[in-house]
């Protein structure tokens, strides 16, 4: 009977313990956006991409799909990427979660990251990539360690896709008309 | 009278001295030489010699064909069972041919190869050999005669770009691993029309197929770390792919060989050696190992299917020949033996032409479509540790001159798996498994998803991989992950 009980509160302390980490890392994260307001503020100035070189978006970019893949790499150790997203209600930017449910994530040994994310709107989306350095949380400086990058994506309709297509083939058509 | 006679049989006996000193000799030089002058005897001796019909096309073959409308589209594999597979093959050897043979060319032009790039993420159809394939063997493939001056010596990949301008033109762009070269030719009158390569397209992103990227679409040129070369393909999202249950075995009549049983040894001895049975002893190696040989080759059968043949004697530098002479030796060496591979198609994987005196071909296998990879494969004798390849030979115009064989045969079993093709995670996968990687050791080719083969004397469920190769030649393998929930 007691073993049965030990085993019990063994396996709830470790399901606790678990629990607590992701809990504390979420709270954590939670803390650096509170702790600086310039992450969410719309007004912050964009940074040069000095800890990470962003290769997609490469600049505002429109795209047909929901389903965007953000991308860049770093050559530098113990960087960590933020992705935030602009609420208009909150007039802030807020945390814009990946597919894997992450919006905080570290640059790995290969020094590429891929992340893909679902654009919540048709038209655009004003994201925002920071980069800083993941061991000087401490006093984040932009320039210095920090590093800041808003984009727009837009989702265009695909009626514009298949318009462009269509007015394209009419054209050659009519130059092929022309020349023939 | 009687000293008369004597003499006459002393003459016979002379006369029949001299034709088996003949005889003896030739069967001494053939197994030298396999050349002049006494090919004659045998071939009068042995009327059933035929070699084993063996062409080009049934070995080099594209290994991709891949379709995209342009920029930030879908790209999208187009398998051999696709309706159009043929056709849109048939057209751009149509264009090919018309290329190397100089005609109908209405302007070129060379680019780096950063420009190859540019090519793919146009609206294209990309046609990819597994290899550089060389101007000869091409021109043996299309039955050409003449060919007409190039300024590249042979074909990696190339790309039909049917709306290069608003003239009835299409732009045929082909990448030789180095540089890019684009040429105009007008539209084959007979052949798939602009429109049709559309509706082509259109269709291919309504049937929703598993779609792909340029990874450097969203890398940029030469802004990675390390160099990715310009048209490498992974899935485009978080997707997952059905796999067929691919079982893997050794041949069974290497599997049920009895090494005690004469019967036995001489069914493996004519299904490997055919005609060439009568010429070799055979016994069994301490490692159960099956051999034939003779004082200038050797066949050993390994317990897990390798087949290792050597040829023993010295070889003439000078019999190098072209790529295509060596080649056509390889192959119909591979075509004697090929329905020992049952389940699988073999194709052209690799040339080296690097070597003094021979050419090193590699070939592997492709199981319902999808390419099967023996990496590392140990094979413990001579001088390689290992080979990456189901087939190695190196041979030169007269002769293989060694070859390593993986013989396997396949099927399909009952199961599907279901694995997740998630990319984003793969260099850093890659990164984490071999650890002494870095930016400056680490490049990428090309990516692919293989069944991994590995060393077994028994059956095998083989599992797909990610298979990076890397510029230099190296290969790095990351297990893919099954679909959560299945």
């Amino acid at each position: 009977m007691y073993k049965k009980i030990f085993y019990i509160f063994t396996v709830v302390l470790l399901i606790v313990s678990f629990s607590i980490t992701s809990f504390a890392e979420g709270v954590e994260n939670q803390k650096l956006l509170n702790q600086y307001t310039i992450l969410s503020d719309k007004d912050t100035s964009d940074t040069e991409q000095f800890l990470v070189t962003i290769t997609r978006p490469e600049g505002d970019e429109s795209t047909f799909k929901k389903s965007y893949v953000i991308c860049g790499n770093s050559t530098k150790d113990d960087i960590s990427v933020m992705l935030l997203i602009y609420d208009s209600d909150e007039k802030k930017y807020i945390p814009f979660a990946n597919t894997d449910g992450d919006y905080i994530w570290d640059i790995g040994a290969s020094g590429i990251f891929m992340k893909e994310v679902i654009l919540p709107n048709k038209g655009a989306n004003d994201v925002r990539i920071i980069a800083y350095r993941k061991n000087e949380t401490d006093k984040l400086v932009p320039k210095t360690n920090l590093q800041i990058n808003s984009f727009t994506v837009s989702v265009l309709d695909n009626g514009i896709k298949e318009a462009i297509k269509t007015g394209f083939l009419k054209i050659t058509d009519m130059l092929n008309g022309l020349f023939k | 009278m009687k000293r008369f006679r004597f003499e006459r049989f002393k003459l016979y006996v002379l006369i029949i001295l001299v034709v088996t000193s003949f005889i003896q000799v030739g069967i001494l030089w053939n197994y030298q030489n396999e050349g002049l002058p006494t090919n004659f005897l045998w071939n009068i001796f042995d009327s059933s010699k035929s070699k084993v019909p063996s062409d080009v096309s049934d070995y080099v073959k594209l290994f991709r064909v891949t379709a995209t409308e342009g920029y930030d589209e879908s790209h999208f594999i187009i398998d051999e069972g696709n309706e159009y597979y043929d056709k849109l093959c048939n057209e751009a050897f149509y264009y090919l041919t018309n290329l190397l043979e100089g005609k109908n060319i209405l302007s070129k032009q060379t680019y780096p190869e950063e420009y190859w790039g540019e090519v793919v993420v146009k609206k294209s159809f990309v046609y990819e050999f597994k290899t550089k394939v060389n101007i000869s063997i091409l021109k043996a493939l299309l039955n050409i005669e003449n060919s007409a001056n190039q300024e590249f010596d042979g074909i990696y990949k190339m790309a039909l770009l049917p709306r290069i301008d608003s003239n009835n033109n299409i732009g045929l762009y082909v990448y030789d691993g180095a540089k890019t070269y684009g040429f105009v030719l007008p539209f084959n009158k007979k052949g798939l029309s602009r429109e049709k390569y559309n509706d082509i397209l259109i269709e291919l992103e309504n049937n929703e197929y598993y779609s792909y990227v340029v990874m450097n679409e969203w890398m940029g040129i030469n802004k990675t770390p390390y160099r990715i070369k310009p048209d490498i393909l992974i899935p485009r999202g978080s997707a997952s792919e059905d796999f067929e249950d691919i079982i893997c075995s050794v041949p069974q009549i290497i599997l049920n060989i009895d090494t005690n049983r004469k019967d036995d040894l001489e069914k493996i001895a004519t299904k490997i050696l055919g005609n060439d049975k009568e010429r070799l002893t055979w016994g069994v190696d301490l490692d159960k190992s099956i051999v034939f040989r003779n004082p200038s080759k050797s066949y050993k059968i390994h317990q897990d299917g390798l087949l290792e043949y050597k040829y023993l004697s010295q070889y003439d530098r000078a019999d190098r020949g072209t790529e295509i002479e060596a080649l056509e030796r390889a192959i119909e060496f591979i075509a004697q033996m090929a329905d020992l591979v049952e389940g699988a198609d073999i194709y052209l994987s690799g040339i080296n032409s690097e070597k003094e005196g021979y050419y090193t071909f590699t070939f592997d296998y492709k199981v319902n479509q999808r390419p099967v990879s023996f990496l590392q494969y140990p094979v413990n004798t001579g001088i390689e540790g290992f080979v990456n390849n189901a087939i190695t030979i190196n041979a030169n115009k007269k002769k293989v001159l060694s070859c390593y064989w993986i013989l396997k045969e396949f099927s399909i079993g009952s199961n599907t798996l279901k694995i997740r093709t998630y990319p984003f995670d793969l260099l850093d996968d890659v990164f984490k498994k071999y650890e002494y990687l870095n930016f400056s050791n680490f490049s990428v080719k090309d990516v692919i998803i293989s069944y991994e083969g590995k060393y077994s004397e028994n059956e095998e469920h083989l599992r797909p991989v990610w298979v990076i190769e890397t510029i230099d030649g190296k290969y790095y393998t990351v297990e893919m992950k099954d679909k959560k929930g299945e």
